[in-house]
């Protein structure tokens, strides 16, 4: 029995405890799936914060991206070679190299750039390079590099230093290509020589004509003069027939030399005259162009009002041009005594009554000699020091030739001088 | 001195207008040597200020003047009723320049120096006829006097008589006896001075047909030929 009981009290120690178990286990049964939510949403969250960190991390990168992209395509695009140097002088970067060149950007990163500069250049640009590293200085230079052809194109080139933590670690090169306009400035100034050459061989064809006028005028006076002698000679009969036929030999040299002169003229007219339809506003211009280093001398300032519907004229247009340059340096000239900032010159296009065009130059020297009235156009008349007085003279040649007209006055308040240039128009209007 | 039927070359002046004084006075020297009236001046204005219209003569002029040119001045003659014949000089000149002047109604165009025969001749050409036309001017104006003095009544007439009509066929168209006609005839050949009938119808027919003219204003009245 006692083992009976011993078996039953063991039993019933098994039930408790199993029944210990099973009410342990159904606890934890309740208490699991509150634990796993609250797992899950704290990996939610941390994935969420992951995610937004990965987004922001890319669109960081895009922005980053885009701004390089921004830049690279800046320098890559940008017309001028821009070229990042090593202290050692070796390319690290270049945007592109002259189209001119036989180099690839390829070929010169990496290299010194001292050996795709030219041998007579080499020195200098060493010697500038040498600057900016020790000295941290900026230097611009301008330096001719062969072309694939062999023919130098010009660069202007500026270094600078790049400096970081006080020391230069390096130099942005800007490189850019001047060969046109060097070529351009070359070739304004060999025009401007030519013109300038021009001017004066016409001049000497307008000297011959004012001379030819002054000449045929004494000429013409001693033929009259001799011959009003031989007819009152003749006609009481005082002269012996030697006499007559020599005054008559007076008369015919005198009428010689004037052949003379005029075939000279023709032949230097015959040569000069190349007439074409110009805007006066264009030869104006033009001559403004010519005359603007002068001007700037004389520090004489220049106001410009061109009147917009001119109709063409029938010019020589380097003649034309040469008498508006005369008009403006005399302008220029008439006012070296008077303050700097009052020397004004007033260039004024104007359309006229039949069928004319004009151009009014006003300046505000003393205005014209007085006293010497319409004589300022007669040749030798001048009130310059070393003067010849061809100026106006040929400018009157000039513009009668081309049935124009030329008339100077003094004006006041404010005073000065005032020149009035007028020429018939061809039938066709400019706009047209 | 001032143009009549009479006046001859002898009364005409050449007027020379040139800026070069020594060209001034030479020419004077050469066209007074053949016995010209000569007077000079050395601006186109000084002429124009001088000028009297209807003296007699020629102007001799340098197209190329300082001031007012030849072309300006012969513009300005032109203007104010001139018509004395012009002759252009000039130091030099080209086609055009001639071509102008003598659109401007110049007679002459020519290049200084120019033979003294050449021009004296053609300016002696000038004054002639200037002279001839101031002597048919002023016999023209002559005749306006003389026909001036008829009557309305004489011009009806005399429309008539110039129409052919004798004095008979004029008395019916008038109205009136042939014995009044012939009067009337006879007062228009006195008071015009007529030799003829012959030398009346000339100068009947040299009358300019102005408004002005009563010739016009009869006409008007009388419905001449109605």
């Amino acid at each position: 029995m006692e083992e009976e009981l011993e078996a039953l009290r063991r039993r019933v120690h098994q039930l408790e405890q199993q029944l210990a178990e099973r009410e342990a286990v159904g606890g934890a049964r309740e208490i699991l799936p509150a634990a796993i939510d609250d797992r899950t949403e704290l990996l939610l969250r941390a994935n969420e914060m992951l995610q937004e960190q990965i987004h922001e991390r890319r669109r960081a990168i895009e922005l980053l991206e885009e701004s390089q992209e921004r830049w690279r395509s800046l320098v890559q695009s940008a017309p001028d070679m821009i070229i990042h140097l090593h202290r050692d002088r070796t390319v690290g970067f270049i945007n592109h190299t002259s189209s001119y060149s036989r180099f690839t950007p390829q070929d010169v990163t990496g290299r010194d750039v001292l050996e795709f500069v030219p041998a007579e250049s080499a020195a200098r640009v060493q010697r500038d390079l040498d600057r900016v590293f020790q000295q941290a200085e900026s230097i611009s230079h301008e330096v001719a590099v062969p072309d694939a052809d062999g023919c130098p194109r010009w660069y202007q080139s500026h270094i600078a230093p790049i400096v970081c933590n006080g020391r230069v670690t390096g130099a942005i090169v800007v490189c850019r290509d001047i060969t046109e306009f060097r070529r351009a400035a070359e070739e304004l100034r060999q025009t401007q020589d030519r013109l300038v050459h021009v001017a004066r061989v016409s001049s000497v064809g307008e000297m011959a004509a004012a001379l030819a006028h002054e000449l045929n005028q004494p000429l013409a006076a001693i033929a009259n003069f001799v011959r009003g002698c031989m007819i009152r000679l003749q006609s009481d009969g005082r002269a012996t027939p030697e006499i007559l036929a020599t005054l008559q030999e007076s008369v015919d040299e005198a009428h010689r030399a004037s052949e003379v002169i005029r075939r000279l003229r023709q032949f230097l007219q015959r040569q000069e005259s190349r007439r074409e339809p110009a805007v006066l506003n264009d030869l104006v211009e033009d001559a403004l162009h010519i005359a603007e280093p002068a001007l700037r001398r004389h520090q004489a300032k220049t106001t410009l009002t061109l009147s917009p519907d001119l109709s063409r004229v029938l010019v020589d247009r380097v003649q034309i041009i040469q008498v508006v340059l005369n008009l403006l340096l005399n302008a220029a000239e008439a006012m070296s005594d008077v303050a700097p900032d009052g020397r004004q010159i007033e260039l004024e296009t104007l359309r006229l009554a039949d069928a004319t065009v004009g151009l009014r130059i006003t300046d505000r020297g003393p205005g014209l000699p007085s006293g010497l009235g319409a004589r300022i156009f007669e040749p030798f008349v001048t009130t310059k020091p070393g003067g010849l007085g061809m100026g106006l003279s040929i400018c009157r040649t000039i513009v009668e030739a081309h049935q124009g007209a030329l008339h100077g006055e003094t004006i006041a308040a404010p005073r000065g001088a005032r020149f009035l240039l007028v020429f018939p128009v061809t039938e066709s209007r400019a706009s047209s | 001195m001032t143009a009549t039927m009479n006046s001859t070359v002898a009364d005409a002046t050449v007027f020379v207008v040139d800026d070069d004084p020594a060209l001034r006075k030479s020419l004077r020297w050469l066209m007074e040597s053949v016995g010209l009236h000569v007077e000079t001046f050395g601006s186109a204005a000084d002429f124009l200020g001088a000028y009297e219209p209807g003296r007699l003569g020629c102007v001799v002029l340098d197209v190329r003047m300082p001031g007012m040119g030849g072309l300006e001045l012969q513009e300005r003659l032109r203007d104010c009723g001139c018509r004395m014949p012009v002759i252009v000089m000039t130091a030099y000149g080209d086609v055009p320049m001639a071509v102008r002047s003598m659109q401007a109604g110049a007679v002459h165009f020519f290049e200084k120096p120019v033979s003294d025969q050449v021009l004296l001749e053609h300016v002696q050409q000038a004054l002639a006829a200037d002279v001839s036309r101031h002597r048919d001017e002023a016999h023209v104006r002559h005749i306006e006097q003389l026909f001036a003095r008829l009557t309305q009544r004489e011009w009806q007439v005399l429309d008539r008589v110039v129409d052919g009509l004798s004095s008979r066929e004029i008395g019916e168209a008038l109205g009136v006896s042939f014995k009044t006609v012939e009067a009337h005839r006879a007062k228009i050949m006195r008071k015009t001075k007529a030799d003829s009938v012959a030398h009346l119808i000339r100068m009947y027919l040299s009358l300019p047909a102005t408004p002005k003219n009563p010739q016009t204003a009869t006409f008007a009245a009388t419905g001449r030929g109605a």
